[in-house]
C-alpha cells in the first residue's frame, strides 16, 4: 500500500480528534429517502478511560450522549449517490440547522462532521503481505512495514478508497492477534480488507460537507456502519451479515473477529418497491409510499384478499369512489421485488462463500425490514433466520430515532467514537531505523563520530 | 395577447367541485424546503459565543459608550439634560408628601426653644427632602445654650428636635467687663445682661478662671456657708483662686488644696466668727502659716487696746 495517498485520510482523522478534543461532533446519514443528522456530545475524559480499561470498547457509551437529532426528507440523492448537489445542501443545512437548535444548550455549534456513504459501488478487496521481523521482536516500524509490503489492490480507475483495515495479524503461525507490538517471532503477516467507492460520488459527497462550510472527521460506509450499531459484540465475533435495506439499495455488510472483512451492494432498494406500486397499481408514488408503510407486507395470507383499502388511481385521489384493492393485490405487487433482492444477496454471499460459514446470523435493519414478513421470506431464502437489528441506544437518542431505520446514523456516532483502526492510523514505514526523533538524532551523532 | 378575464367576483367562477383554479407552473424548478445559504451561514455564525457576544454586549456598549460621550461633549445638550433633571428632581421634591408639616422641639426652656425654631429657619411647607438632618443638628447645637441635640423626621413630616440645654453654674467677667454665663465644664451659654439677674450665680474672673469651673464648683460645694457673703472668685496668676467676699474680705487660697483650706476658715467661722472680724485678708497660701490681715481702722483700736492694757487701764 502506498502511505504517500493517504494524506487526505489522516486529515480526516486528525480532525475526528480535534472534534473528540472539543467534546462535539455532528453524524450525518446521507441515505436516498432520509437525512439524518445527530449532534453528539462527547466526554474526552471518559472516553479515554474507557478506551484504557477495555480494550474491545463494551463499556463507551458513558462518554456519548445525543444532544440534537433531526431527520429531513432527503432531495437530490439517487441510490446513495448525489443527482442535485443543490438540493442536497439544502436539505443538509436543515437538518444541520435544526439540530444545532435542539442542542444549544448543552453544546455550541459544531464545525467536524461524520458522513455516510451508500452509494458509489462498494467493492471489498483483500490484500496480504509478510515480513521478517528486524529484531525477531515486533516493532511498530515492523508493523509499519507489512502495511507497506501490502501489495495495492487492482481498485481500477476512478475508484477510491473508502475503507483500508487489517483483518488479521499473525506472527509467526499464531492468529488472531489484536496487537502484536513486542511479541517474539521473526515473521509477521497482516491481511487487509480494502474497500472502495466511486472517486466521483465520493467527490461530489465531500464537495456538498465543504459547501456547508463543516469539516469533514470521516466518510464511513453506510453498511458498514450499520452493522456497528445494529449487531451485538457476540455477533461481530463470531461473524455475521448486516442486511440493510435502505429507500435507494439494499447493502450488506460482513463482519467476523470484530472485523469487517467484506462490503457488498445491490441496487434495489424500498424506492423500487414504492415504484412498482405506483407503476403497477397506477397510483401516485406519494400515494404509493403511504400504501406500502401502512398495508405492505410480503408475505400473503388467509385474511389479505378481505382486508381492502383505499387506493385512487391517478387523478382520483379526491373523488368519491375511489379504487379499492385487497392488501393480497398489494402484496403482489411488493412481493416479485423483495424477493428478487433477497436472492440477489443470497447470489452474492454464495459467491463470497459466507453461506458454508458456520455460526454465521443474518442481521436485517434499515427502513425496509420494518415491513410484516421480512424476516420471513429472509428465512426462506437465505435458509437461516434473521434477526431484525435494532441500533444499540445512545443516551439521549430520541425514542423516534432508534428504529432499524436510524442504525446507520446511530453506527456512525460509535465508529466516532471507536473507529477501527485503518492503515492510516499507522506510522508510515520510515527508511532509517529509529523509533522517535531523538533516537535518530543520537544515531546520527553515533554514527557521525 | 392578453387574455380578457371577466370582472366577476372569485365566488361565482369557481367550478363546482370547490377546487380552486390550478395555477400555472413557476418556471424555476421548485426548491425544497430548509434554510438559505445565507440564513445557514448567518445562523451559525450567530451560533459563535464570540460573535453573538459580540453583537449582543460589545457593540451595544460602545455605541452607548460613544453617544454618551458625545452627549457629554456637548454643553448645550448636557446644559438640556441637566435642566430636565432638576426640574424633575425639583417637582418630585414639591410633592405634598415630602413637605415639613412642622417643628416640634423637646426639652429646654421656653427662650432656648424659641432660640431653636428661630436658628433652624424653617416654614412649614418646606420640601424635607432639601432638609440635611445633621446639617440642621450641627445648626442648633452651634446654639451655646444647646448641649446636645437630635433631630429627626417622623413618618407624619414632623421635624422633632430634641435638647439638652446646658445649665449655668457660674458667671464669668471677660476682661472688657462684659458678662457672660458658663456651664458647669466652663463652655460659654451666652452673655448676661446683668449680674443682677443672676443672683444665686457665683462670679468668676481673671485670666484662665473659664477653663477652671470645675475647680469653683468643688470650692463652692465645700463651703456652701460662704456663697452668700461670695462677691466673686478671682483666678491669680492662672495658679490659685482669690475668694472675694463682700464688707472688703478677701481669702487667699493656695494652688492646691484648696478645699481643704476653705473648710478650714469655714470651721474656723463657725467656731469664733472668723469672718464676721474686721478682717482684710485671710492668707491661706502657706497652708502650715495662715496668716491674718486686719483692716487699718481695726488694726487702729487693736493698737490702742493694747496700750490701755499695757498702761494697766481697763477696758471701757
Amino acid at each position: 500500500m502506498n502511505f504517500a495517498q493517504l494524506t487526505p485520510y489522516r486529515n480526516m482523522r486528525s480532525r475526528l480528534h480535534l472534534a473528540i478534543k472539543r467534546g462535539r461532533l455532528a453524524v450525518l446519514d446521507i441515505g436516498s429517502s432520509k437525512i439524518t443528522c445527530l449532534v453528539l456530545k462527547l466526554d474526552p475524559a471518559r472516553l479515554a478511560e474507557a478506551g484504557r480499561n477495555d480494550h474491545l470498547g463494551t463499556s463507551l457509551f458513558g462518554a456519548i450522549e445525543v444532544v440534537g437529532a433531526r431527520n429531513v426528507q432527503s432531495r437530490g440523492v439517487r441510490r446513495g449517490e448525489i443527482v442535485d448537489m443543490d438540493e442536497v445542501c439544502r436539505s443538509i443545512r436543515m437538518a444541520l440547522l435544526n439540530s444545532e437548535k435542539m442542542a444549544a444548550p448543552k453544546v455550541g455549534r459544531v464545525d467536524q462532521v461524520i458522513v455516510s456513504f451508500s452509494g458509489g459501488n462498494p467493492q471489498s478487496f483483500s490484500t496480504t503481505a509478510e515480513v521478517e521481523t528486524e529484531t525477531g521482536q515486533v516493532t511498530e516500524r515492523d508493523i509499519s512495514n507489512v502495511m507497506g509490503a501490502c501489495p495495492p489492490p487492482p481498485i481500477g480507475e476512478a475508484r477510491r478508497i473508502l475503507h483500508a483495515q487489517p483483518v488479521e495479524i499473525s506472527v509467526d503461525d499464531q492468529t488472531g492477534i489484536t496487537d502484536p507490538r513486542g511479541m517474539t517471532g521473526h515473521k509477521l503477516t497482516v491481511a487487509m480488507h480494502v474497500l472502495t467507492v466511486d472517486a466521483r460520488p465520493l467527490s461530489n459527497l465531500m464537495e456538498c460537507i465543504r459547501q456547508c462550510d463543516l469539516d469533514l472527521a470521516g466518510v464511513v460506509a453506510a453498511p458498514y456502519a450499520s452493522g456497528l450499531s445494529a449487531l451485538v459484540e457476540d455477533e461481530q465475533r463470531t461473524g455475521a451479515v448486516c442486511i440493510d435495506m435502505g429507500g435507494g439499495s439494499t447493502s450488506f455488510s460482513v463482519f467476523l473477529r470484530d472485523q469487517l472483512i467484506c462490503v457488498e451492494q445491490i441496487r434495489y432498494g424500498g424506492d423500487h418497491v414504492t415504484s412498482d406500486i405506483a407503476a403497477g397499481l397506477l397510483m401516485r408514488s406519494a400515494v404509493a409510499e403511504r400504501i406500502k408503510t401502512l398495508y405492505g407486507g410480503v408475505i400473503p395470507t388467509g385474511a389479505d384478499d378481505r382486508d381492502l383499502f383505499d387506493a385512487p388511481r391517478i387523478g382520483e385521489e379526491e373523488s368519491p369512489n375511489r379504487r379499492q384493492i385487497s392488501r393480497g393485490m398489494l402484496i403482489g405487487v411488493i412481493r416479485p421485488r423483495v424477493e428478487e433482492t433477497f436472492r440477489l444477496v443470497r447470489q452474492r454471499l454464495v459467491e463470497l462463500g459466507i453461506t458454508e460459514m458456520p455460526g454465521c446470523s443474518i442481521v436485517l435493519t434499515g427502513a425496509a425490514s420494518q415491513m410484516p414478513g421480512v424476516d420471513e421470506m429472509a428465512t426462506r431464502i437465505m435458509g437461516r433466520r434473521p434477526r431484525i437489528g435494532r441500533p444499540i441506544r445512545i443516551a439521549g437518542l430520541p425514542q423516534s430515532l432508534s428504529g432499524p431505520d436510524f442504525s446507520t446514523a446511530v453506527g456512525l456516532a460509535t465508529y466516532a467514537l471507536r473507529p477501527h483502526e485503518e492503515i492510516w492510523d499507522f506510522a508510515a514505514p520510515r527508511p532509517l531505523s529509529a523509533r522517535g526523533q531523538v533516537a535518530e538524532m543520537f544515531r546520527w551523532l553515533k554514527t557521525s563520530w | 395577447m392578453r387574455e380578457i378575464v371577466p370582472q366577476i367576483a372569485p365566488d361565482e367562477v369557481r367550478p363546482a367541485s370547490g377546487r380552486k383554479p390550478r395555477s400555472e407552473p413557476r418556471p424555476e424548478a421548485r426548491k425544497g424546503p430548509g434554510p438559505s445559504k445565507l440564513t445557514y451561514r448567518l445562523s451559525r455564525a450567530w451560533a459563535k459565543p464570540i460573535i453573538r457576544n459580540a453583537a449582543l454586549v460589545y457593540l451595544p456598549l460602545i455605541a452607548l459608550a460613544i453617544a454618551g460621550w458625545r452627549v457629554a461633549a456637548d454643553d448645550g445638550w448636557r446644559g438640556m439634560i441637566e435642566a430636565r433633571i432638576l426640574s424633575v428632581v425639583e417637582q418630585i421634591a414639591a410633592r405634598p408628601e415630602f413637605a415639613v408639616r412642622g417643628v416640634a422641639v423637646f426639652g429646654g426652656s421656653d427662650a432656648l426653644q424659641a432660640d431653636v425654631r428661630r436658628a433652624l429657619d424653617i416654614q412649614p411647607g418646606m420640601s424635607s427632602l432639601k432638609l440635611d438632618v445633621e446639617e440642621l443638628r450641627l445648626r442648633v447645637e452651634a446654639l451655646g445654650a444647646v448641649e446636645t441635640a437630635t433631630v429627626q423626621f417622623d413618618p407624619q413630616g414632623t421635624l422633632r428636635i430634641t435638647v439638652v440645654e446646658r445649665i449655668a453654674v457660674v458667671l464669668f467677667r471677660r476682661t472688657d467687663g462684659g458678662l457672660v454665663m458658663l456651664d458647669k465644664n466652663g463652655v460659654e451659654i451666652g452673655p448676661a445682661e446683668r449680674r443682677a439677674d443672676h443672683p444665686e450665680l457665683p462670679v468668676i474672673r481673671g485670666p484662665g478662671a473659664q477653663d477652671r469651673v470645675g475647680e469653683v464648683i468643688a470650692l463652692l460645694g465645700g463651703a456652701p456657708g460662704i456663697v452668700p457673703r461670695l462677691r466673686a472668685l478671682i483666678r491669680v496668676g492662672e495658679r490659685r483662686w482669690n475668694l472675694e467676699l463682700d464688707r472688703g474680705m478677701t481669702i487667699k487660697l493656695p494652688e492646691t488644696g484648696g478645699v481643704e483650706a476653705l473648710s478650714r476658715i469655714m470651721a474656723l467661722h463657725y467656731g469664733e466668727e472668723l469672718l464676721d472680724r474686721d478682717i482684710e485678708v485671710i492668707d491661706m497660701r502657706l497652708p502650715e502659716r495662715p496668716a491674718l490681715r486686719m483692716k487699718p481702722e481695726a488694726a487702729e483700736t487693736y493698737q490702742i487696746r493694747r496700750a490701755v492694757a499695757a498702761l494697766g487701764g481697763e477696758d471701757t
